[in-house]
C-alpha cells in the first residue's frame, strides 16, 4: 500500500514538474517572441534615422563593415533662399514643407542607386557607389540630379496650390576617392564617406548661385558621363580650400 | 513566431501562366511532383528544365551532407528575401515530416546562431558569396578549409549557393506566386498524403556519384564547368548552358551582353574576360563593348537590348518589391517570351559570376 502511495506521489510530483517546465517553456517562448518583435521595431525605427540600405548592411555584415578606400560620386544639394523662407513660415508649416521636400528628393536619389547619407539643415548629402561597387555611379548621380529637379517641380505645384512659396535647389556633383565605412565616436558612429571629394561637391553646389544654374558637376564627373547628357561649360572658378580654379559644367538635360 | 519573410511585399506575377503538357510531364517525371513555377516559366522551356536539372538535391552533391545544403538554401533565400524559395524550403521540411513548431525552432536556431562551428563557417561563406560585395575568393575558401571542409565540399557549398541565387532570381524577378506553397503543408490533403509525397520526392533525390565529362568544356563558362570535373554538377551545368545559349528567343549577342553587364556590376573580371571573345565573334569589337558597358546604352543596340541592359544591373543587388516594379516596366517593351528568357539568362549570369569567383583560381 505504501508502495502504491509512493508511486502515486511520484507521478503527481513528476506531473507537477512537467507542468512547471511547460509553463516555463511557454514563458520563455513568449519572452523570445517579445524580444523578436522588439528587435523588429528597433530595426524599423533605425530605418527612419539611418538609410535603410545601411541598416541592412549593418544587420547582415555586423562588425565586418570596416572602412575602405573607394571612388565615390558625392551629391550635395541645398535649398536656395532657405533663410528667407524660414522667416516667412510658421515652424509647423516650415517643418511640413521641408519634410515633403526631403521625401521627394530622397526618393529621386534612391531610385537612381544613390543613398542619402545626411540631412544637413536644409542640405542633403548623398553618395553613389559607396555601399556596393557601382561602375555607373556618375550617370546615376546625374540622372538623380535631373530627377530631383523634376520631383521639385511637381512638389512646387502642390505647394503653390496651398498658397505656399516655391522652393529652388542648387546641386553639386563631384567624383573622387575617400574613405567609406563606419566612422565616429564610441557613442555615435555612422556610415560615412570622408575626404576632399565631399568638400568639393559642397563647394560646387555653392557655385550654382554664382553661375545662376541649378545643377553643376565637375570635370571628373563629366569624363564618365554618357554623351546624351546636355552640358554647358561654366567659366573656371576659385573655390575655398582648393588651390586651382575648378572647371564646372551645368547639367541642362538628357536627350533620351 | 512567423518568419518576417512570409510578409515580404510581393507583386502580382508578371508572367501569364500557360499550360505545356510536355514540360509538366518532364518536371513530374524528374522530380516526382509538379512545380508551381512551371506554368509561369513555360514561355522559355530551357528555364523550366534548368530549374530541375540544376537542383542540388537531385544527385548533384557527392560530399556535402544534405542537411547543411538545406540550411545553406534557407539562409541564401533569406538573404535574397525570396518568399517563393523560402516557401519551397519550408514546404520540403514539412513534407519530410517536420512539424511547423520544429521548422520554427530550426529558424530560431539560425537566427540565434545556435549552430556548430562547421555549420557557421559554411553559412558565413554562403552569405558573403550571395552578397558578393566584394566577390568571395581564396581567403574565404581558406576559412572554410580551416573549419574542416575539403576542396570538393567547398566547391559543393559554392554550387549550392549559386543554384539558390539562380532559383531566387527566377522566382523573385517575375514574382512567381508563393501563396499556394505557403499554405500547402497545412492543407488536409497534403497532410493525408504527406508520407506518400515524401516517399515520391525521396525517390527522386539523393546523393550523386562521380561522373567524368565526356569532352573538355568549351565556351565562356569552360573554366567554371572544368572546376567541377568529376562531379555530376559539371554535365548538368554544361547541358543547361548549351540549351540557354542555343535558345532562339533572345539573340546570342543580347544574352552575352546581359552576362557582361552582370560581370561588370559584380566587378568579376574573370567572367567579363571570358564573355568578351563571344561578343567579338558576334561582331562587337572591344572598343564598342567598352562603350556599351560604360553607359549601358549605345546607338548600335537593338530596342530589346536597350531595354534589357539597363535592367540587367538591377538583378545583382535588389529588394523584391523594387526589382518586381522595374521588371513590370519592361513588359511594354518586350514580349513575355523575351522577358522570361531574360530572367533566366540574368539569373544564370548572377549565379555563374558568383560561382566563378568562388571556385576558379585566378591565374
Amino acid at each position: 500500500m505504501t508502495g502504491w502511495l509512493a508511486a502515486a506521489l511520484a507521478v503527481l510530483l513528476l506531473g507537477a514538474l512537467a507542468a512547471a517546465q511547460r509553463r516555463r517553456l511557454r514563458e520563455l517562448e513568449a519572452r523570445l517572441e517579445g524580444n523578436a518583435v522588439e528587435l523588429q521595431r528597433l530595426q524599423d525605427s533605425c530605418a527612419r534615422f539611418a538609410p535603410l540600405r545601411v541598416v541592412d548592411k549593418l544587420v547582415s555584415e555586423g562588425a565586418e563593415v570596416v572602412p575602405e578606400r573607394k571612388v565615390v560620386t558625392a551629391l550635395f544639394a541645398d535649398l536656395v533662399g532657405y533663410t528667407a523662407l524660414s522667416e516667412r513660415l510658421e515652424p509647423p508649416v516650415l517643418a511640413r514643407v521641408l519634410n515633403g521636400y526631403f521625401e521627394c528628393v530622397s526618393d529621386a536619389i534612391a531610385e537612381h542607386h544613390g543613398y542619402v547619407s545626411t540631412f544637413l539643415g536644409d542640405g542633403i548629402l548623398a553618395y553613389f557607389g559607396a555601399l556596393e561597387p557601382n561602375p555607373w555611379q556618375c550617370n546615376d548621380a546625374a540622372r538623380a540630379a535631373l530627377a530631383m529637379r523634376e520631383a521639385l517641380r511637381a512638389y512646387n505645384g502642390r505647394l503653390a496650390a496651398e498658397g505656399l512659396p516655391k522652393l529652388a535647389i542648387g546641386v553639386g556633383l563631384h567624383r573622387g576617392p575617400g574613405l567609406a565605412g563606419m566612422i565616429g565616436s564610441r557613442e555615435r558612429r555612422e556610415f560615412a564617406f570622408v575626404g576632399r571629394t565631399v568638400n568639393l561637391a559642397a563647394r560646387v553646389q555653392s557655385l550654382t548661385r554664382e553661375h545662376g544654374v541649378d545643377i553643376l558637376l565637375t570635370e571628373d564627373v563629366r569624363a564618365q558621363l554618357e554623351p546624351r547628357f546636355a552640358l554647358r561649360e561654366m567659366p573656371p572658378a576659385e573655390v575655398k580650400g582648393f588651390k586651382d580654379k575648378v572647371r564646372t559644367f551645368a547639367l541642362t538635360g538628357f536627350s533620351g | 513566431m512567423p518568419s518576417p519573410l512570409l510578409s515580404v511585399p510581393w507583386e502580382e506575377c508578371l508572367l501569364p501562366p500557360r499550360r505545356d503538357a510536355a514540360l509538366e510531364s518532364f518536371v513530374k517525371r524528374e522530380m516526382g511532383v509538379d512545380s508551381p513555377a512551371t506554368p509561369y516559366l513555360a514561355a522559355c522551356p530551357w528555364l523550366v528544365r534548368a530549374m530541375v536539372r540544376l537542383s542540388y538535391d537531385r544527385g548533384l552533391l557527392i560530399r556535402l551532407e544534405r542537411e547543411l545544403a538545406d540550411l545553406i538554401a534557407l539562409v541564401v533565400s533569406q538573404e535574397h528575401s525570396c518568399r517563393f524559395c523560402y516557401a519551397v524550403s519550408r514546404a520540403m521540411l514539412r513534407i519530410q515530416g517536420m512539424s511547423e513548431a520544429r521548422v520554427e525552432e530550426l529558424e530560431g536556431r539560425l537566427a540565434r546562431s545556435e549552430l556548430t562551428a562547421r555549420q557557421n563557417a559554411a553559412l558565413v561563406f554562403a552569405r558573403r558569396m550571395s552578397r558578393s560585395a566584394p566577390p568571395v575568393g581564396a581567403a574565404d575558401r581558406a576559412r572554410l578549409a580551416e573549419a574542416g571542409f575539403g576542396a570538393e565540399e567547398i566547391r559543393e557549398i559554392a554550387y549550392v549557393v549559386s543554384f539558390v541565387a539562380f532559383a531566387n532570381r527566377v522566382a523573385t524577378i517575375p514574382a512567381i506566386p508563393p501563396q499556394g506553397l505557403e499554405k500547402m503543408p497545412d492543407r488536409w490533403l497534403t497532410r493525408l498524403l504527406r508520407p506518400l509525397i515524401a516517399k515520391t520526392i525521396a525517390a527522386h533525390t539523393g546523393p550523386g556519384t562521380p561522373v567524368a565529362l565526356s569532352a573538355a568544356p568549351q565556351g565562356p563558362h569552360a573554366r567554371v564547368i572544368g572546376a567541377f570535373d568529376g562531379s555530376p554538377i559539371a554535365p548538368a551545368l554544361s547541358r543547361v548552358l548549351d540549351e540557354a545559349w542555343t535558345s532562339p528567343i533572345l539573340t546570342r549577342r543580347c544574352k552575352a551582353l546581359l552576362f557582361a553587364v552582370v560581370a561588370q556590376a559584380l566587378d568579376c573580371r574573370m567572367a567579363a574576360s571570358a564573355i568578351a571573345p563571344l561578343l567579338a565573334a558576334e561582331g562587337l569589337a572591344q572598343g564598342e563593348l567598352e562603350k556599351v558597358l560604360s553607359h549601358l546604352d549605345a546607338p548600335l543596340l537593338t530596342p530589346t537590348e536597350r531595354a534589357l541592359l539597363g535592367f540587367a544591373r538591377e538583378t545583382v543587388w535588389y529588394q523584391p518589391a523594387s526589382i518586381q516594379r522595374r521588371a513590370r516596366a519592361l513588359r511594354d517593351r518586350i514580349s513575355d517570351e523575351e522577358l522570361t528568357e531574360a530572367v533566366g539568362v540574368l539569373s544564370l549570369a548572377n549565379a555563374l559570376c558568383r560561382l566563378a569567383a568562388a571556385v576558379v583560381e585566378e591565374p
